[in-house]
């Protein structure tokens, strides 16, 4: 019955709009408000559709301003721009502001023209046609926005204030058009150029700020906080970058999230402000080494963007304005594989995995061809920004861009790598157990071996330590992955789902429950009695990063007593421990006794601001699930650093 | 002498000397302060441990024990080391590990980057450290150039103190408690031993630190004796540890009673600053 009707709901006309909305419906856990407008456009021809759907935007989009802003800023929040069925929208890259900012959109629409005819040429024309329609309202709706947008965004921007303006604009197009996780690029670096005075620079960027944290909710993709809004600073460093981290440190805001590029160059400074962002808690900035990160790029990018390189929402690299990387195609689950092959199996640790191995292999093709079922879709407004899509003439989904290495990304690393170690040690070095009964055990999710799981929760060698062992089994599981996706895919060992992933993964021999999260990218599971900052940092310093480098971070919690009480010596660790070869490094402060408050009464901190994944957010905003796991993570790292004596 | 008596190594330790450090913990003492936040460390043996929070009451070491009833039984039978270390969440166990002076030297040059770029390094601490003086130059004939600070009460045989002096950069030393009888009776120890040590130390480089515990050290007549001490010596700088009340799990898990004490409220530090400040005697607080 359900599914005539069903199919009787398909047949008409409205049913992509009824879709849309149940989407919605699912996405916002509350209905749209029936304000909401949805885009649909009834062309055939995918890029003629695109461009109607972008006219459309274009023309009916609301326009607000608030007096006294600085800047002009308007998302019309209640548009929805439906998604092309069998198409995946793109997101979570970015484009190259830095080009408009030197074109501006007349400069653009001349380089339309001067490259060599083809179809698509028309498509960027009429898309560039359409923003300038976009433009032209906005100046009419009220004299304050027409002389904001003075000569920006059609003409080169001059100033700091013009080139940020010019960015908002563009920015909050490209949110309307339907765009999650929009990255902002390397802002010190396109701004440098327009920084003159640093109090007037200091203001304006406040201002920037300000305007781009807001929509948040509206910005947010699964969880609220999480909107992709990356400013990626460092690298070479200039008074900007300085400036960046002050005013954001100030302002105190989980949104927008700062990436910054560290390398044997980055001033002492620079460390001190990162150190002053972090003890508020704001969970950023996320380190990113140049060194390792440049290295393992030149695999696949030539060396010179490759040094030009930014992140996707949360740290995976791409090269923005070049790349349409999807750098979060998937979740490889590396649990799965390891079920399969101990089924059944009997024989010694090296069949095991070498199973492993072919098990593996299996589920990467499964996992790909499921990938490659679905195609980008195309974007002329994100061409229009992406200078290669209009030199070539072609669309960002087809090729326009200089570069579309996609990326997956790997969860359950430590838990494998623990498990591993685990079966090696009690059935094949002390014997104490069958192989044949890890499955069993498994299988009844511990049941009857609270013991056995407890004692494989904290005893022997663990993921996260400094033992020539660990740091082995991890590199051949790099390894393997490497074989398989090398030249057609980045991978890297850190993920989102730790959560969402591990709730459908069942029990693991690292002593892991079914259904309970997996290990938060390259930390322990769990941060027993003993363990130490330096043996983390140096377990993660001696990975194969240039096998694995879409994303690799590490992520520690740090009590904020401690931090106090560490103070430089805690810029030092994190120092050494990059120079080492750590790749990626993130630091949750917090205060356990505050979070274990807040788990309880969130609403008393309303303001209490955490690090989940790759964004930071308010802890009153997350699940349940999210608020346990920090709580818990946040406990056992307190432990740390109790003075003896 | 190729082994030492350790209840743990802890990496990036920051308050047992300059830099990042890692601290050894070596047990065995030969004073029995009542504030001790260490109390695994002070006996020269290992010895069980309960701690009844971690129990998931498994009884596992009941099975494996014969003469255990309940798991708190073990402290009836402290020489069961092994049916201790059978417990799987090591909610028992066993404080106290002989460890070759190889593999803690391994572990300390793990972090020696952090070492350099902090000018930080080892310190070796307690329990006194000085009873296993041998084990210590065991240890930093093979970390070299490392940094190597020991952290002592000098109530400790002459001879060890000669035998560190000149191995070791850094001494940090605690003054607790400056009156002969009080010191015996509260602590146990000879003042008299603590003096003539500290005068073996006179070319050495010595940090001195007090911990101030209400009412046994932090009371107006050992703090004019401190100051008293600290100008005839010719201090200027000393590290004030706020010992709160840290060691209470610890004491737990040995089945021990801990000693009422308490910390100084911040305004007596103030005054305690003071007081130095008139003395020319400047000092950090560390408050643990
Ligand atoms: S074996 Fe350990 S966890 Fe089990 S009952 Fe004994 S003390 Fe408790
Ligand atoms: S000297 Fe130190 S280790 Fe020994 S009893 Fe006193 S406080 Fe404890």
């Amino acid at each position: 019955m359900k599914k005539t009707m069903l199919n009787i709901a398909r047949r008409t006309p409205l049913f992509p709009y009824l879709r849309a909305y149940y989407t919605l419906y699912l996405k916002q856990g509350l209905g749209p408000s029936l304000k909401t407008r949805i885009i649909g456009s009834h062309r055939k021809d995918i890029l003629e559709r695109r461009v109607h759907q972008l006219e459309k935007v274009c023309r009916n989009s609301r326009i607000h301003f608030n007096p006294g802003e600085r800047f002009f800023y308007s998302i019309d929040t209640r548009i929805h721009v439906m998604e092309t069925p069998g198409y995946r929208r793109l997101g979570n890259l970015t484009p190259d502001y830095g080009f408009l900012l030197e074109r501006g959109l007349e400069g653009i629409g001349d380089m339309i023209d001067r490259a060599h005819d083809g179809d698509y040429t028309g498509v960027l024309r009429r898309s560039l046609r359409a923003v300038r329609l976009y433009l032209d309202r906005c100046r009419e709706h009220s004299p304050e926005i027409a002389e904001k947008l003075g000569r920006v965004p059609l003409r080169p921007a001059e100033t700091l204030e013009e080139a940020l303006q010019s960015i908002l604009f563009m920015n909050s197009l490209l949110w309307m058009y339907g765009h999650p996780l929009i990255g902002l690029g390397r802002l010190d670096s396109i701004l440098e150029d327009y920084h003159e005075d640093p109090e007037e620079s200091r203001e304006l960027i406040r201002d920037f700020i300000l305007s781009i944290s807001s929509y948040y909710e509206f910005k947010s993709n699964v969880l609220p906080g999480d909107t992709g809004q990356v400013i990626v600073l460092g690298g070479d460093c200039n008074d900007l970058t300085g400036i960046f981290l002050e005013v954001m440190g100030e302002l105190r805001l989980p949104d927008p999230k700062v990436v910054l590029r560290v390398n044997s160059k980055t001033p002492d400074e620079i460390w001190e402000l990162s150190y002053r962002c972090l003890r508020e808690g704001l969970g950023y900035p996320l380190f990113s080494n140049d060194d390792v990160m440049v290295d393992a790029l030149s695999r696949y990018y030539s060396r010179s963007d490759a040094l030009n390189y930014g992140t996707s929402a949360c740290w995976e690299p791409l090269i923005p304005g070049r790349s349409s990387d999807q750098n979060n195609l998937a979740n490889l689950n590396l649990l799965e594989p390891l079920e399969k092959a101990l089924h059944g199996f009997r024989g010694e640790f090296d069949e095991l995995l070498e199973g492993y191995r072919q098990e593996l292999h299996r589920y990467i093709d499964e996992v790909i061809d499921n990938v490659e079922s679905v195609r980008d879709e195309p974007s002329p407004l994100l061409s229009l920004l992406f200078p290669d899509c209009i030199s070539n003439s072609r669309d960002i989904a087809l090729g326009g861009a200089a570069y579309s290495i996609n990326g997956v990304l790997t969860v359950g690393m430590g838990n494998l790598v623990n498990s591993l170690l685990n079966i090696r040690r009690l059935c094949y070095d002390e014997k104490i157990m069958d192989i044949g009964e890890v499955e069993d055990v498994l299988r009844e999710d511990f049941r009857s071996a609270e013991p056995l799981r407890v004692s494989l929760e904290v005893m022997g060698p663990m993921y996260g330590m400094d033992e020539d062992d660990v740091v082995e089994l991890t590199n051949t599981i790099i390894q393997m992955l490497d074989e398989k996706l090398e030249g057609r895919y980045k991978f890297g060992l850190s993920s989102p789902g730790y959560i969402t992933v591990g709730e459908s993964t069942g029990a693991s021999f690292d002593g892991r429950r079914s259904g309970d999260p997996l290990g938060v990218h390259i930390s322990p599971i769990r941060f027993t009695e003993g363990m130490s900052y330096t043996e983390v940092l140096n377990f993660a310093a001696a990975l194969d990063y240039r096998k694995a480098f879409n994303g690799g971070v590490v992520d520690i919690m740090v009590d904020r007593p401690f931090l106090d009480r560490a103070g430089d010596e805690f810029i030092e660790l994190i120092r050494t421990g990059l120079r080492r070869g750590v790749m990626q490094l993130q630091v949750n402060v917090v205060d356990p006794e505050i979070l274990l408050r807040a788990r309880d009464n969130p609403e008393l901190y309303p303001d209490l601001i955490v690090r989940v994944w790759g964004f930071s957010a308010y802890f009153r905003d997350l699940p349940e699930e999210y608020r346990d796991l920090l709580v818990r993570r946040a406990l056992e790292y307190s432990g740390h650093g109790g003075y003896s004596g | 002498m190729d082994e030492l008596l350790i209840t743990g190594i802890q990496r990036f330790s920051v308050h047992d000397g300059p830099g990042i450090r890692t601290t050894v913990f070596l047990k065995g003492c030969t004073l029995r302060c009542p504030w001790c936040c260490n109390p695994e460390n002070i006996r020269g043996e290992p010895e069980v441990y309960f701690k009844a929070e971690k129990c998931i009451g498994c009884l596992e070491c009941v099975r494996r024990c014969s003469f255990l009833d309940k798991p708190g039984d073990i402290f009836r039978f402290p020489e069961h080391l092994e049916c201790a270390g059978s417990c799987p969440s090591a909610a028992m166990g066993v404080y106290g590990e002989v460890k070759g002076a190889d593999d803690v030297a391994e572990v300390i040059l793990r972090d020696l980057d952090y070492y350099i770029s902090s000018g930080g390094g080892v310190t070796f601490s307690g329990g006194e450290p000085l009873l296993q003086a041998e084990a210590i130059l065991k240890v930093t004939s093979r970390t070299g150039d490392v940094h190597t600070a020991v952290e002592t009460s000098l109530f400790a045989p002459m001879e060890s103190v000669g035998r560190l002096r000149g191995e070791v950069d850094l001494f940090i030393v605690d003054v607790k408690i400056l009156d002969e009888a009080r010191c015996r009776e509260v602590t146990g120890g000879d003042l008299e031993v603590f003096r003539r040590n500290l005068e073996g130390l006179s070319d050495e480089r010595v940090l001195i630190r007090f911990p101030a515990v209400k009412p046994y050290t932090f009371n107006r007549e050992n703090i004019r004796a401190l100051i008293r001490f600290l100008k005839e010596s010719g201090v200027d700088y000393i590290e004030v540890l706020g010992i709160h009340r840290l060691g209470l799990e610890k004491y737990r898990s040995l089945n021990l009673q801990m000693p009422e004490f308490s910390a100084p409220r911040d305004d007596e530090i103030k005054k305690l600053k003071w007081l130095l400040e008139k003395e020319s005697i400047r000092m950090n607080y560390l408050k643990i």
